[in-house]
């Protein structure tokens, strides 16, 4: 297929999306999952403009949080849409999937997209916890202990994970780091897999339905 | 949306409006009802098909919402795509404000590791910090294996829920179950809150 037909050929798969009926049931999606997905922009893009003046390391981080929040033109805002933003998203997708719950949707062929819907409620937690540890003042390393003993109280594999996160015997810098990479890279990545997959499990559903 | 033309008016009449429409990047087909015509507008931004109001061979211009739209639904553009958008532009406003009135802390100075209390615990683990202090910690496993029990069962949910269609009275315990999970955990959340304060 040539470059121009394919290109033809997309706009005309775009445009037939644009045109198609959204059947009356799935209009709810629209509050809570349209909801979600621009969060989830908003927050994408203000973690991006944050990740400019964060400094990953635990004698500047605190600093450059408060550098961001007094000295940088808007850094309290984008800081403040970042840090709301998580809070939100938290609320719209457990509401989403309470909705999806108490419709019943979740069977016929849906489990996927549960499961999914799930594991990506279960993502937000953990970004938002891990965004929670990156200030690195008392409060975030204090709760960064607490939740390292926690995990330590896990059976079995408890005791290596809690050394994995910490990074050495020790809260520090490895700890911090950890933290960072999670919360900017790996989390990031793994929640827009499962939005992908997730969408993906929808339009197939929708595909066969109109086949 | 249908065009009606009237009574009386020629093939070649229509033929004409119904070139006229092409020529607005509308599609449509010539339907014969008795002795008058109709032009079914099938593709194309219906709106421009008003422009035709002012036509002597046109009568009336008729949407086709109705049964047909809402049984099929509304069109994704521009219908659902202005709701969107809207909706985004109003989210975008929700967040600026709470940015605004309630900004997050500048941070405090890094010192010692403060001692783990309940209050530093973020809303959305509350939950699970009421679950930890419900249970006994000995055995330690006891905590985060109810906790890991309650999540699986939420995950599962598709493969317990064996119920079929919107009977609301098979889906009872189903439903009933899931708000007692529910309530359950903003119980233990209200416990944990609660005791930090």
């Amino acid at each position: 297929m040539s470059g121009t037909t394919r290109e033809e050929g997309l706009l005309r798969a775009l445009g037939r999306a644009l045109r198609a009926p959204v059947p009356p049931e799935r209009k709810g999606w629209f509050a809570f999952g349209w909801s979600c997905l621009a969060l989830l922009l908003v927050l994408g893009t203000t973690g991006a403009l944050l990740s400019i003046y964060y400094l990953p390391a635990p004698g500047a981080a605190s600093e450059s949080v408060r550098f961001l929040m007094r000295e940088v033109a808007w850094g309290w805002l984008v800081r403040g849409l970042h840090r709301w933003g998580s809070t939100l998203l938290l609320v719209f997708a457990t509401l989403q999937l309470l909705r999806v719950f108490l419709a019943g949707r979740y069977r016929g062929g849906r489990a996927g997209n549960w499961v999914l819907g799930v594991l990506l409620l279960l993502l937000s937690v953990g970004l938002a916890f891990t965004g929670e540890l990156l200030a690195w003042d008392a409060r975030s390393s204090a709760l960064a202990a607490a939740a390292l003993s926690g995990t330590e109280s896990i059976p079995i594999v408890g005791p290596a994970l809690a050394h994995w996160m910490r990074g050495g015997a020790e809260i520090g810098t490895a700890t911090l780091a950890r933290a960072h990479a999670a919360h900017a890279l790996i989390l990031p990545w793994l929640a827009f897999l499962l939005l992908a997959l997730n969408l993906w499990l929808l339009a197939r559903r929708r595909a066969r339905r109109e086949a | 949306m249908i065009v009606v033309l009237a009574r009386g008016t020629e093939s070649g009449e229509a033929e004409a409006v119904l070139e006229r429409l092409r020529a607005d990047g509308l599609e449509g087909r010539l339907v014969r009802a008795g002795s008058r015509s109709l032009i079914h507008v099938l593709r194309g931004p219906s709106r421009r098909a008003r422009r035709l109001s002012s036509d002597a061979r046109v009568v009336a211009i008729v949407p086709t919402s109705g049964p047909r739209v809402r049984r099929e639904g509304r069109r994704f553009y521009p219908y659902h795509a202005l709701r969107m958008g809207a909706g985004g532009l109003v989210l975008l406003g929700l967040l600026v404000g709470l940015a605004g009135f309630f900004p997050p802390l500048a941070g405090s100075e890094p010192g010692a590791l403060a001692a783990p209390s309940r209050a530093l615990w973020p809303w959305y683990l509350a939950p699970l910090r009421g679950l930890y202090e419900l249970l006994p910690a000995d055995p330690a496993w006891l905590a985060p294996g109810a906790a890991l029990f309650l999540f699986g069962l939420v995950l599962v949910l598709p493969v317990l829920d064996r119920t079929r269609g919107q009977d609301g009275r098979a889906r009872a315990p189903v439903l009933a179950a899931g708000l007692l999970l529910l309530g359950a955990f903003a119980a233990l959340g209200a416990l944990a809150l609660g005791g930090s304060s």
